[in-house]
């Protein structure tokens, strides 16, 4: 088997860095006029993060102070860090953080190894007739809403008329009363959100494969690599940049979780708390009696510090092992 | 010799004609697992939509309804109005909403994967930045409400997800990965980059584009936040806060039972709520299995030849 | 050619989207001609969409316009949608001019912390005059927030009697009517719920004797008058200490009964949401709601509600407390630019049964008729089945004004509303009858604490956990979340508050 093929093939690919520039010297000359029509094609989109995302993060600022209206965001008392305290004053708060984050990495794992394994499924079959209805079924549990989810899972898990109770009854095995039980809930909770997640997580890796040169596949079928060793060195490496942006971009949100997941699914059950309650619910259930803006806003602030460092530090990482020509970090 | 090799070099190839139909007939296996993983709880939904209300509830949930109803359906249609527009609704925002928003993230997606664009680092960054730091409500709101005046207009429903960074990240990754020789063999001939953009880029990325369109048109399809914070007018209501609507004020008025007071409106049936949900899925999805053939056209496409 | 050709394309789908983007944010909204230069009073309040709307409030702002010389602009929104939108008009400072408040929706003592309301009661002695003598200062002094009325009380049913409700027929098949009806104690419930649940066991539909155990255990059941998160003063301590209800005596007795009829089979064993427990009411599953308010008219409600005749008995004693007086309020808005036209409006809603009654019943003739002019009892105009079927029905009275003068729509009900008022009227008053906390030095607290109840006290009212390690679990975790320190604020407002009184 000649792995170095595949690098050859790669190669070639790969921008000639500087040759043709040397070459054609008229296009060096209007390197300056590509780059003002570069900066016109990306100006919508800038006009827009700059109004809707850059306007309003003076708002950020809430989370600082004693927020009242009638003095404005500005002219509201600076209290300095007391709209944190809640966060980190009990030990519910600090389980909420430690949940949050070791299920989110959980997901974060699961589901993208799950996503690929799907899409590299998909990609086999991908001139079957079938594959547009299997996909399009895998989509479907995006459309149904959290609530709804709610009800079938409770279907499926409730005491006495629950499915999964009324097999275990069948068998002769114990039953379980599943919303009284928090050690199983980190796995029910990854099955549904993987049920709910791969169908639109393994798009965006199916359109990577999709996008690979066939040759590549014939030359290794030529030389005799099986359907594994295809994936493991010609399908994984071309999609490897969209995993790791992938990744990357998931460490951003590692703190924020999906509410009506573990609000709706485990239907708000204290007793699964231990397991279950993540720093969104957390925030949701401390500001059901006073609703405060100022600590509402402390709350984002404080997930989004963490994503944003943990971002910064993955993609450190990243430009540290990337390849000149493959640049594969954020910024 | 040569005649047993050549017999062995046959028989290996039926070997590999086996394996690979083994192989296929696995993928589809699994693959047809996971389908109906997905495709039952729908089903027990809609079965659920056509069972009569207290059979339900008396039986639970199953494939085929316990005492056969179209109630709920009527409950729905006794004002078909109300849906229609919401469809109407959906259906405008989600198309007019994707079109725009694809556009213009895959414009900044295509500058910010060109290496000689100067302004690329910082420009990345500035992109970036606003996927972590959000101001959070009251000031969007304020935005909305106060300097672009868009509550209770469609505008208020169509401008939140023009860009989306994490797509606009992805389309740059997979421009990236365009092969440079295209371009500058464009440039020979004389193509500037908007000609680039749209007569090679955009042909190329189909599948990328197909893949961040349907996120885009599934964003606008099952968004009901944008509608709860800035929607009061009925007639703009979108389909799927039809259905937010109708749960959430079920659970809303438990709250005056703390108080004594119960005699508000009538609260609308699981039933009706399990259909709301099919009117919600089911266009969806067709619209989906016709929206794939834009996506296998891509795979002709495939290669970056 | 190819790419023309697309390019027309693209244009023609801009221009559609113009096109269609202008239609949709042009359309002409509903507006009313005569009264054009006359201020325009918004007012907000929860409320699905009503068909006759317009209708209703041109009848009102010709009305008005009369006697205050104003309009209204009603804005009703959505019940699910209610405290996210008024939550964000209020915190950007978006004008309006009245809204709904209560400590349960658009939280009342969150608007006046932060300042959303202003105090009403100059305005309420000069522009409701009626209205204000209507009530005994008492009364007003509930919804006082330190020293200021920020909300205007409508008058409803004030005291919160507790007590069982039983569907009729299954009383009767048990036949336990007298020992029902004469109840006087959640302990003498036990049996009953004994002899329904055996009844349940044989019958096909009947699955549990009830279903919802929790109201069992709220501090009013046990003569407690409840001030914020888990803080309460018994109400016959004229001290007014201030307790840790999950403390008490009492919240240990109603735990014990909630644990031993979950374990006894009387309650589903599993977890389920509200509106699913409500539909297996609606579809008899269950015969018995073990605390729920026992008013005059309640069981007529109920069987309207429900379709179940029901039975009940009230068995917690009738207190007047803060929470209960100040259960439905109107607030008017710092933003209000006509703030003593806004009152005036308060006082036509309030002490004017017919403006009243346009505004929960809708107009005579279209909406309803009199089907007894004398007993003030209305029916569906024009044959409707049903006032769901006219048009125009919010159906909440008790959210616009002096419930007692809404026009009876049941002939059961008809004599209702002289009832309450006499339970209002001979309630015991709380110690802290008008005392209102304000928690904003105590926030972080106030989060932790109202955390830990959810986690640590919910189990408890649904009979999940055994009750002594449950109760010592909470206790540890109540102080570690810091109520030892909202009790000394409060107890420290309380005492300051007692010793303005007393001057």
């Amino acid at each position: 088997m000649d792995v170095s093929l595949n690098k050859d093939e790669k190669n070639n690919l790969a921008p000639p860095t500087s040759k043709p520039r040397s070459g054609f010297i008229s296009l060096r000359g209007h390197l300056l006029k590509r780059n003002i029509t570069w900066f016109i094609m990306a100006l919508p989109a800038l006009l827009w993060l700059l109004i809707f995302k850059y306007l309003t993060l003076f708002g950020s600022w809430i989370a600082f102070t004693d927020y009242k209206v009638r003095r404005g965001i500005f002219g509201s008392e600076f209290v300095w860090l007391d709209n944190f305290k809640f966060l980190f004053a009990t030990d519910s708060a600090i389980r909420a953080t430690r949940n949050t984050i070791l299920l989110n990495l959980l997901f974060i794992f699961a589901g993208t190894v799950f996503a690929l394994f799907v899409a590299w499924l998909l990609f086999e079959v991908y001139t079957s007739q079938f594959t547009r209805f299997y996909q399009t079924f895998l989509l479907l549990p995006r459309f149904i809403s959290w609530v709804v989810v709610s009800y079938f899972v409770f279907a499926l898990l409730s005491n006495e008329k629950g499915l999964v109770n009324l097999t275990l009854k069948g068998l002769g095995l114990q039953e379980v009363s599943w919303y009284t039980s928090p050690d199983y809930w980190p796995i029910i909770l990854l099955l549904v959100s993987l049920w709910a997640g791969v169908g639109i997580s393994s798009l965006i890796y199916l359109s990577g494969m999709l996008a690979i040169d066939p040759q590549l596949y014939e030359a290794a079928q030529i030389d005799g690599a099986n359907k594994f060793q295809q994936f493991t060195r010609i399908t994984f490496p071309m999609i490897l940049p969209l995993v790791i942006i992938n990744l990357l971009l998931s460490m951003a949100y590692i703190m924020n979780a999906d509410f009506g997941l573990f609000f709706q699914v485990t239907r708000n059950q204290p007793l699964l708390y231990p397991t279950t309650d993540v720093l969104d619910t957390f925030i949701y259930r401390s500001l059901t009696v006073t609703r405060d803006i100022s600590m509402a806003s402390a709350a984002q602030f404080y997930q989004s510090v963490v994503g944003f460092v943990l971002v910064i530090f993955f993609n450190w990482i990243v430009r540290r092992i990337e390849r000149e020509d493959e640049p594969l970090s954020l910024f | 010799m040569s005649h047993t090799s050549n017999l062995r070099e046959l028989r290996r190839q039926d070997t590999d004609r086996v394996m690979s139909f083994l192989g296929r007939f696995s993928v589809h296996i699994a693959l047809i697992i996971f389908s109906l993983c997905c495709l039952t709880p729908l089903l027990l939904i809609i079965s659920a939509s056509f069972t009569d209300e207290i059979a339900l509830t008396r039986n639970g949930y199953s494939l085929i309804p316990s005492q056969f109803s179209t109630e709920a359906y009527d409950l729905i249609f006794k004002n078909p109005r109300a849906i229609l527009q919401s469809y109407a609704i959906t259906i405008f925002i989600t198309v007019v909403g994707t079109t725009i928003a694809v556009t213009i993230m895959s414009l900044l997606a295509y500058a910010l994967s060109r290496k000689e664009f100067v302004l690329r680092k910082p420009l990345s960054f500035f992109v970036f930045f606003t996927m972590l730091f959000n101001g959070g409500i009251v000031p969007y709101y304020i935005l909305m409400t106060q300097y672009l005046r868009v509550q209770d207009t469609i505008f208020a429903l169509l401008l939140p997800y023009f860009v989306v960074v994490f797509y606009v990240l992805i389309l740059r990754t997979y421009f990236a990965a365009l092969p440079e020789e295209l371009f500058d063999a464009a440039r020979v001939d004389g193509a500037g980059e908007w000609r680039i953009f749209f007569s090679i880029v955009l042909p190329l990325a189909k599948p990328a584009l197909a893949t961040i369109g349907l996120f885009t048109a599934l964003n606008y399809w099952n968004d009901w936040t944008t509608s709860l914070y800035f929607i009061r007018d009925s007639n703009l209501y979108p389909l799927q806060y039809l259905l937010y609507i109708i749960q959430s004020n079920a659970q809303a008025m438990q709250l005056q039972s703390a108080v004594g007071n119960i005699t508000v409106g009538e609260v609308p049936t699981q039933t009706a709520r399990m259909a709301m949900a099919v009117l919600a899925t089911g266009p969806a999805a067709l619209f989906f299995l016709f929206f794939q053939r834009y996506l296998i056209r891509g795979v002709t496409l495939g290669s970056f030849k | 050619m190819h790419t023309i050709f697309q390019k027309r394309k693209v244009v023609q789908v801009v221009l559609l989207a113009i096109a269609l983007c202008l239609t949709f944010s042009w359309s002409p909204k509903a507006s009313v001609m005569a009264q054009e230069d006359l201020p325009r009073l918004v007012y907000i309040y929860p409320g699905g969409a009503q068909e006759d709307l317009a209708l209703v409030q041109e009848a009102m702002s010709a009305y008005m316009a009369e006697r205050i010389g104003a309009t209204i602009e009603l804005r009703p929104i959505e019940w699910g949608a209610y405290n996210d939108q008024i939550g964000l008009i209020n915190a950007s400072g978006e004008p309006y001019d009245i809204a709904f408040t209560a400590p349960w929706i658009n939280n009342y003592y969150t608007n006046v912390t932060e300042e959303y309301f202003i105090p009403l009661d100059d305005l309420l002695a000069e522009y409701a005059p009626n209205y204000w003598a209507s009530m005994t200062p008492e009364t007003w002094e509930a919804a006082r927030v330190g020293g200021s009325i920020y909300g205007a009380i409508n008058q409803q049913i004030f005291v919160k009697p507790f007590g069982p409700y039983i569907r009729t027929d299954i009383l009767e098949a048990v036949g336990l009517v007298e020992e029902f009806e004469a109840l006087t104690s959640y302990e003498d419930l036990a049996p009953i719920l004994a002899a329904v649940q055996e009844y349940a066991d044989q019958d096909d539909v009947l699955t549990q004797a009830t279903y919802n155990l929790a109201p069992l255990n709220v501090a009013e059941n046990w003569g407690y008058d409840p001030i914020a998160v888990d803080l309460v003063v018994d109400t016959t301590d004229a001290t007014a200490q201030v307790q840790i209800y999950s403390q008490t005596e009492a919240y240990r007795t109603a735990s014990q009964l909630i644990r031993d009829w979950y374990l006894a089979g009387y309650a589903p064993s599993d977890v389920a949401v509200w509106d699913e427990m409500d539909a297996a009411w609606t579809a008899g599953l269950y015969a018995v709601r073990v605390s729920d308010i026992v008013k005059p008219g309640g069981n007529a409600e109920v069987a309207a509600r429900w379709g179940w005749e029901v039975t009940s008995v009230a068995i917690a004693e009738p207190v007047l407390t803060t929470a209960g007086v100040i259960a439905t309020l109107n607030g008017v808005s710092y933003t209000s630019e006509h703030p003593e036209l806004a009152v005036a409006f308060l006082e036509l809603l309030n002490s004017d049964p017919v403006f009243y009654n346009m505004l929960s019943k809708g107009l005579e003739g279209v909406h309803w008729e009199w089907a007894d002019q004398d007993a003030k009892l209305i029916r569906p105009a024009n044959g409707a089945a049903s006032f769901a079927d006219t048009g125009y029905n919010p159906n909440t009275d008790w959210m616009f004004g002096n419930v007692f003068n809404a026009y009876y729509t049941d002939v059961t009900q008809v004599g209702a509303w002289e009832a309450t008022a006499e339970l209002n009227r001979n309630a015991r008053p709380s110690p802290i009858l008008g005392f209102t906390f304000d928690g904003s030095a105590v926030e972080t607290e106030l989060a932790s604490v109202s955390a830990v109840l959810q986690e640590f006290g919910n189990p408890l009212g649904s009979g999940l956990v055994d009750v002594d390690e449950g109760i010592a679990r909470l206790q540890e975790e109540l102080q570690n979340a810091g109520i030892e320190v909202v009790r000394a604020e409060m107890q420290r407002q309380i005492d300051e508050w007692l010793a303005a009184k007393a001057e």
